[in-house]
């Protein structure tokens, strides 16, 4: 039995299939690419066993478009919806795969001689570079830290990933935090931290702010921005240069008792966001956005927030100085740098660092780019933060795969002229 | 042999693998940790520049203290009042006081009297009458300017009165402002007067901050039963400045789904700013532009009235009253429903909003054609078309 899994496995026509259905997976999750949107089609192609039905459909669907075969095309929201049919087999499954094939292939065909050195080389950095690839799309993790001028952080935000932080701010030095992923949110939830229970009225992925104007439009929310503000939902969005605003209708209670009701939302608490909706506000939405929403219960002080997901360090950024240059009478970047001080309270360290385009700043096992600017405020600067445990794999794979193609061919070479000056 | 080495290499893999799996799954958990405090907001120090609007800044607040009058009720102070006061009439009529300071001039004597003169449904006055209105107090030993006008409410018609003082002292301007019910208010004239006589102030203290920027002239309180005063702008007009599209903290922005519209030929779809419904370009000739907006707001989204003025004072005319709006304002049909047409030129020719308000099932859908007359005139058929056509 399992001799014959080991030659269904290591089958040399088995890597032929392999490499074949990831050509077409590749085709199709790119076709895919626009009526899903990138990070749709990663997920549902890509980082995935099987492809299901619906997303299957929707690169059909374009490719019959790109035809000239006019069929409605399938959306994003088509695909959130829909059951989970897996019809093709996804780029798990086929990494995998290929990974068990060229490992099991080498073991069957070849022979550890001192000539076949270069293709072992070549073999296990593949075999490298597969895992590598594999690790990276689990571990790494991208996020970003948004620094006013004389701002301090101790943490990066995701760029899309949000969650519903419970902060207990009672304590005058550190806030105790209980964070929920907005992929959590639903139902009732509790913590044995938390002296009262959350429910999830509702919740959106995507969701735009609307102004509560009139007394016979109740607002969904008694507290915090509640009476003022209320979130409608939209449509997730696809494009590549957007991405989804989510809010959430939350009741908190206490056993029996209700704490109120409040609405939370990334439109709060981010900046930009926050100035869209102030722009068009009148003083009563200014003056209930201008604190967090936060109450007092069971001697405690909590504020309630959806904001991007934190990921917290040990250390602290304080950006000193954002220059941003520009080539003179035009509006064409020269240069942007950003002067931060590396504070880490433990060890002590405190240094200076200037992180600019193509400089940036690995501290840590992060390493911090100089990425954006806010076209509304000079003094802000915008780091992306990468966190890659494999960052170095793919370098040590193709080393390797390239001494072991100079070895086989040097060899090869030698070999050769060695034979023509015997002949 | 092999299969004895290949089951080994086996093994390291799945474990390699799980280790992985495990590593990963972190991110979607639930997690509780500790942290240290956001540092504050970063006050912007630049030369002329507006603070980063709703960003409380690193101001310490100056304090006052007061001798209440009989009758008046204390409420809590919040981020903008540093006081504020109920006053309730013997027949059930309110009124309300606050006090706000604000950095530099507060936006404007004038500005803010208009502004204020506006929620009591008057008209603007010029810097010379407001010199003539203007009747001088004495606030805390210092002089200032006090400002009493009665009206209407806008949405009620009911009366109402609005008795202001504004006080400018060490680069800071303070507002003391009672606004209510007509005669409730004109009765508590001379407690008021009292009361800014009463005041002392105080040195800064930290605990509560000021908003000082001068785009926000005033946190004013809402005029009871006036939900365009309560909830800000009632209609969502183009988002200020070019760019309205959040700078990226992402590499995104809020987009807002595609709407259903059927468009005249040559308009294009443009994303709707934040309370739009949609957002179309019905005409461009060179750098001019005509632009189409739908906004649906809940109840009745604000007034007729106050929305046609807002749209007035865009375009540079002067407020007008129900009266007039009812004479002037046609009657036409949107989606299958009567709507009212108001078509508004300002007097220097630059700017032009055709605007159609109609209500249905407890909203109002509020579309508007706006840009230059000429490029606005082109398009005003295929704008009424559209309003009219179902869908």
């Amino acid at each position: 039995m399992l001799r014959k899994l080991f030659d269904i496995f290591s089958s040399l026509k088995l890597t032929v299939v392999l490499l074949s259905l990831s050509c077409v997976l590749v085709f199709l999750g790119t076709m895919a690419q626009d009526p899903l949107g990138l990070y749709l089609v990663q997920h549902r192609f890509f980082q995935s066993l099987f492809v299901d039905y619906v997303s299957m459909s929707a690169a059909v669907k374009k490719t019959l478009q790109m035809l000239h075969i006019y069929v409605t095309p399938t959306t994003a929201a088509d695909v959130m919806a829909a059951p989970y049919v897996p019809v093709f087999p996804g780029g798990y499954l086929l990494g995998w795969a290929l990974l068990v094939n060229l490992v099991t292939a080498h073991f069957r065909y070849f022979k550890a001689t001192k000539k076949k050195i270069g293709i072992a080389l070549i073999h296990s950095g593949v075999v490298l570079l597969l895992l590598g690839q594999f690790a990276t799309d689990l571990l790494q993790v991208e996020s970003h830290m948004r620094l006013t001028e004389g701002e301090t952080k101790f943490f990066s935000e995701s760029s899309r990933q949000s969650e519903l932080a419970i902060v207990d701010t009672t304590q005058p030095d550190r806030d105790q935090v209980v964070a929920i992923p907005v992929s959590r949110l639903s139902g009732t939830f509790q913590h044995e931290t938390l002296p009262f229970s959350v429910e999830v009225k509702a919740v959106f992925q995507n969701a735009t702010p609307e102004f509560v104007t009139t007394a016979n439009d109740p607002a969904a929310a008694s507290q915090g921005v509640g009476p003022r503000l209320k979130f409608r939902q939209e449509p997730p969005v696809t494009r590549l240069d957007s991405r989804d605003v989510p809010a959430a209708l939350v009741e908190l209670r206490d056993g029996e008792k209700s704490l109120g009701t409040w609405w939370v939302s990334n439109w709060l608490a981010e900046e930009p966001l926050r100035r869209l909706i102030l722009q068009q506000s009148g003083p009563a939405v200014r003056e209930a956005l201008a604190r967090p929403q936060s109450f007092t219960h069971a001697g405690r002080t909590f504020e309630l927030a959806m904001r991007p997901m934190r990921f917290y360090e040990p250390h602290s950024l304080t950006l000193l100085e954002f220059r941003h240059d520009k080539y003179k009478g035009t509006e064409i970047p020269k240069n942007f740098s950003s002067r931060v001080r590396v504070q880490r309270p433990d060890t002590g360290e405190d240094r200076e660092v200037l992180i600019y385009m193509n400089n940036p700043l690995r501290y840590a096992g992060k390493t911090y780019y100089q990425s954006g600017y806010d076209d509304k405020d000079p003094r802000v600067t915008i780091l992306q933060v990468v966190r890659n445990p494999g960052w170095l794999t793919p370098y040590l794979a193709c080393v390797i795969v390239s001494v072991g193609l100079c070895l086989q061919f040097g060899m090869h070479l030698l070999e050769f002229a060695r034979k023509r000056q015997t002949s | 042999m092999i299969l004895l080495r290949f089951q080994k290499r086996v093994t390291g893999a799945a474990t390699l693998a799980a280790l992985l799996v495990l590593v990963a799954c972190d991110r979607g958990q639930v997690r509780t940790y500790t942290a240290p405090k956001d540092s504050p907001p970063v006050a912007d120090r630049r030369p002329g520049a507006g603070r980063a609007i709703g960003q409380v800044p690193e101001v310490a607040t100056p304090s006052v203290s007061w001798k209440l009058p009989a009758g008046w009720q204390e409420l809590p102070a919040s981020q903008m009042r540093v006081g504020h006061f109920a006053i309730n009439g013997p027949e059930g009529q309110q009124a309300q006081l606050t006090i706000i300071p604000l950095g530099g001039m507060g936006g404007g004597d004038l500005e803010n009297v208009n502004r204020w003169r506006g929620q009591v449904s008057l008209g603007r006055i010029d810097e010379a009458e407001l010199n003539r209105i203007a009747e001088k107090v004495a606030i805390g030993g210092a002089e200032g300017r006090l400002f009493d006008f009665a009206g209407t409410t806008p949405d009620e018609d009911k009366p109402a009165r609005m008795i202001a003082a504004i006080l400018h002292r060490e680069g800071t301007a303070w507002f003391f402002k009672l606004l209510g019910d007509d005669k409730l208010v004109a009765e508590q004239k001379p407690a008021m007067i009292e009361f800014l006589k009463s005041i002392t102030f105080g040195a800064p203290s930290a605990g509560t901050a000021m908003l000082a920027d001068s785009s926000l002239p005033d946190g004013h309180p809402p005029v009871p039963g006036n939900p365009s005063a309560a909830a800000g702008l009632p209609e969502g007009h183009p988002p200020v400045g070019a760019s309205s599209t959040p700078a990226a903290p992402a590499p995104a922005t809020p987009a807002i789904g595609k709407s259903e519209w059927k468009l005249p030929a040559g308009w294009k779809e443009l994303t709707p700013g934040t309370f739009q419904r949609a957002r179309f370009l019905a005409a461009e000739s060179g750098n001019d532009k005509a632009e189409a907006t739908i906004s649906i707001l809940a109840g009745t989204g604000g007034g007729d009235l106050a929305n046609v003025n807002r749209w007035r004072g865009q375009v540079g005319l002067a407020p007008i009253t129900e009266a007039e709006l009812n004479a002037t304002a046609t009657a036409v049909e949107a989606d299958g429903r009567p709507a009212r047409l108001v078509d508004l030129t300002g007097p220097n020719g630059q700017q032009r909003i055709v605007a159609v308000i109609a209500a249905r099932d407890g909203e109002t859908v509020f579309y508007r054609l706006s840009g230059r007359p000429e490029l606005v005139a082109a398009q005003k058929d295929a704008f009424l078309a559209f309003v009219k056509s179902p869908r």
